[in-house]
């Protein structure tokens, strides 16, 4: 286990393109936290750096304390799960797994075992360890009877394991996975997911995951990382992802459906709040914007996820119904509400493309947000 | 209910007679290249079995029948090589030689493999100052003839002291040669990027990250090396006649040139045909165990390089 301090860490390529900038992050012992963003958002970067595979062009990154910008990748004492897998193709699987701790072995030479027969004694006691962790790590992962096969000969899921497998035998202080699950079938990746969090419960160690998937991400991570164009949009615990996210971007990103956004002005409207934009009105919103209120009215976002937009019910809001998918145990309604189409998820219920429908919003699950970008999240 | 079968055309049938055809053409000129390529291989054999007079007439006729041996003369192969050489001692000469080649090819291809392969890698795999430039250099040495080169290393070898020693022969292999470098390069140019930083995250450094990983994946390059290096060296006249000049020294193409000198005229054509088929045959036996990973390898250095 051990503690990783990025302070201002950023990558700055040779053509000037900035991959990561001013990254501050705090990840405590045993954490799996989560790195998530869409395609060329930075996170691999940051996770390379930590590695030690891409060097760093600003900032310090330390591990345990101690600062290691310009510690090689081999004296980091980490492991990386790669995304195609990095198996070596030459090695079968009992080697690929054995290979990291082949190189920390203090009795290597075979010079000397066959000089010394002390020295050879030790290099066996060695090796008999080295193929005792290989087992019981094989064992963890039900691939024990795998180990004499070469990757080639294994699937998918098999080769997932084995990677695994290969960062656990070190017991390093961190775990790096770098979208390990993103070349498994749909079910596979469910199950893998599962036994990822496991054997993060089981070994408690740090771990730093990335990927693109925020599902994945939301069922992994203790906490979860949002990048966008470099920058950390948010670090925080799931739950506080979905239910508070930090801006437009973090709201839209997190969720599916996308969260429905709507443009407008936030004013008083007697003794409460309105908002007013895109052929909508919505009296009644919480109380707690009113310190938002400017003389004028002032520009918004109005944010709203699907689960918080019911179909029914007697708000006002009335909407025409543009197309329905049907999920078996629930349903997302595309509805077309003044000059904004939204979405809605709610239980099965027959409905008729081009019915009119009343809409009931829950108001106290609304967020606001600056307009543009980033869209701050406002009213906290 | 069965799908009915379509009537065959005349023109589906004519289409596969063409194919057939197209195909015995081209089994016809592939017999016809191989049959002169082999040729002069099978005369030399043939030649070698041969009584020196039937061996004289059938060199000086050009009568390809005259070439079948009716009456195989195996000791040809032991009367030529017992007298190989300077040595005073029957087959000295030849055992000696044949010593000095195996040390040199070996040195040779060990030291022509190592070196290509850890300096391909590191121009593939290593970010450096001025790599690309260095490879362009590298790669413009390969335009210089031998010639070229040839008085000026016999002086700087000449002024080392390695003059009738192996070391002009063997030493400069272990720096590397142009042509598999950049064989070795384009190879592991293919090979994933991901391999190297999971052998780095291991722990490995890059010499362990080449002796473990890459070489190992580099088979197919390095039997391509290896075959050519061998065929090459041990093959090789020039350089030998030049830098090794006591009989001792000499290796089998030497060897062989001094028998040709000694026995090469007509009277002796079987023994000088016998002497050089026992030469060759190394080179025959290793591209034939090579085989599969030499033409396998020549595939990926087309394809991929």
């Amino acid at each position: 286990m051990a503690t990783i301090d990025l302070n201002g860490v950023g990558k700055t390529y040779p053509g000037g393109v900035q991959a990561v900038r001013g990254a501050d992050l705090r990840i405590g012992h045993g954490e799996f936290v989560v790195l998530v963003g869409p395609s060329g958002c930075g996170k691999s970067t940051l996770l390379r750096m930590i590695a030690g595979l891409e060097t760093i062009t600003a900032g310090t990154l330390a591990i345990d304390g101690a600062v290691v910008n310009d510690v090689p990748p081999q004296d980091r004492d980490i492991a990386m799960v790669f995304q195609n897998y990095a198996l070596y193709p030459h090695m079968d699987v009992r080697t690929n797994m054995a290979f990291g701790l082949l190189r920390r072995r203090r009795f290597s030479s075979r010079l000397k075992a066959l000089l010394s027969p002390a020295y050879a004694d030790g290099r066996a006691k060695e090796r008999a360890e080295i193929d005792a962790r290989v087992l019981a790590a094989a064992r963890v992962l039900g691939i024990e009877h795998l180990l004499a096969r070469k990757p080639a000969a294994l699937s998918g899921g098999q080769r997932q394991r084995v990677a695994v497998g290969r960062a656990m035998v070190r017991e390093p202080k961190v775990f790096l996975f770098d979208e390990p699950l993103s070349n498994l079938d749909a079910k596979l990746r469910v199950e893998m997911r599962a036994e990822l969090r496991m054997l993060h419960r089981r070994l408690g160690a740090t771990m730093i995951y990335v990927t693109h998937d925020q599902e994945e991400a939301m069922s992994l991570g203790d906490r979860v990382v949002v990048l966008k164009d470099g920058l950390i949009q948010q670090a925080a615990t799931p739950r506080q992802v979905y239910d508070r996210p930090a801006n437009r971007f973090v709201a839209e990103f997190v969720g599916t459906p996308t969260m429905n956004m709507v443009e407008g002005t936030l004013e008083a409207r007697g003794a409460g709040m309105a908002f007013r934009g895109q052929g909508l009105v919505i009296d009644g919103l919480v109380d707690a914007w009113r310190k938002l209120i400017q003389p004028h009215p002032r520009s918004v976002v109005l944010g709203v996820r699907p689960e918080h937009v019911q179909i029914g019910g007697g708000t006002g809001l009335q909407a025409t119904v543009e197309a329905v998918e049907h999920y078996g145990d629930r349903m997302d309604v595309q509805v077309r509400c003044g000059d904004r189409s939204l979405t809605a998820r709610c239980m099965p219920q027959p409905l008729q493309e081009g019915g009119v429908v009343n809409l009931t919003i829950d108001l106290a699950r609304t967020h606001l947000f600056e307009p543009g970008t980033p869209g701050a999240r406002l009213g906290d | 209910m069965s799908a009915p079968t379509p009537p065959k055309t005349s023109k589906g049938h004519s289409g596969a007679v063409g194919g057939h055809v197209t195909r015995a053409v081209g089994w016809a000129v592939l017999l016809a290249g191989t049959v002169i390529m082999a040729l002069p291989l099978l005369w030399m054999a043939a030649v070698s079995l041969l009584t020196p007079d039937l061996a004289q007439a059938a060199t000086a006729s050009g009568d390809l029948k005259r070439l079948l041996p009716s009456d195989p003369q195996w000791q040809n192969f032991s009367n030529a090589l017992s007298r190989m050489g300077a040595a005073r001692e029957p087959w000295q000469g030849f055992l000696d030689a044949l010593a000095n080649s195996v040390v040199v090819t070996s040195l040779v291809v060990l030291g022509t493999v190592l070196s290509s392969s850890l300096v391909g890698f590191a121009m593939a795999r290593m970010r450096f100052k001025g790599r690309e430039g260095l490879f362009l250099l590298m790669l413009a040495t390969m335009m210089l003839p031998g010639q070229v080169t040839m008085i000026p290393l016999f002086l700087m070898f000449r002024n080392l002291g390695w003059v009738d020693t192996i070391l002009p022969l063997v030493v400069p292999a272990f720096f590397g040669n142009a042509f598999f470098i950049f064989m070795y390069r384009q190879f592991i140019a293919q090979v994933p990027e991901a391999l190297v930083e999971a052998a780095k995250v291991d722990g490995w450094g890059w010499l362990g990250v080449w002796w473990h990983v890459i070489l190992p994946l580099c088979r197919p390059v390095t039997a391509i090396c290896a075959v050519f290096t061998f065929i090459y060296v041990w093959n090789d006249f020039m350089g030998p006649l030049i830098y090794l000049q006591s009989d001792e020294q000499a290796t089998l193409a030497v060897a062989l040139n001094s028998f040709r000198n000694q026995y090469g005229g007509v009277n002796n054509v079987n023994l000088l045909m016998a002497a050089s088929l026992v030469t060759m045959l190394p080179c025959i036996l290793l591209f034939l165990a090579a085989q599969r990973q030499f033409i396998e390898g020549l595939g990926k250095g087309a394809v991929k390089g």
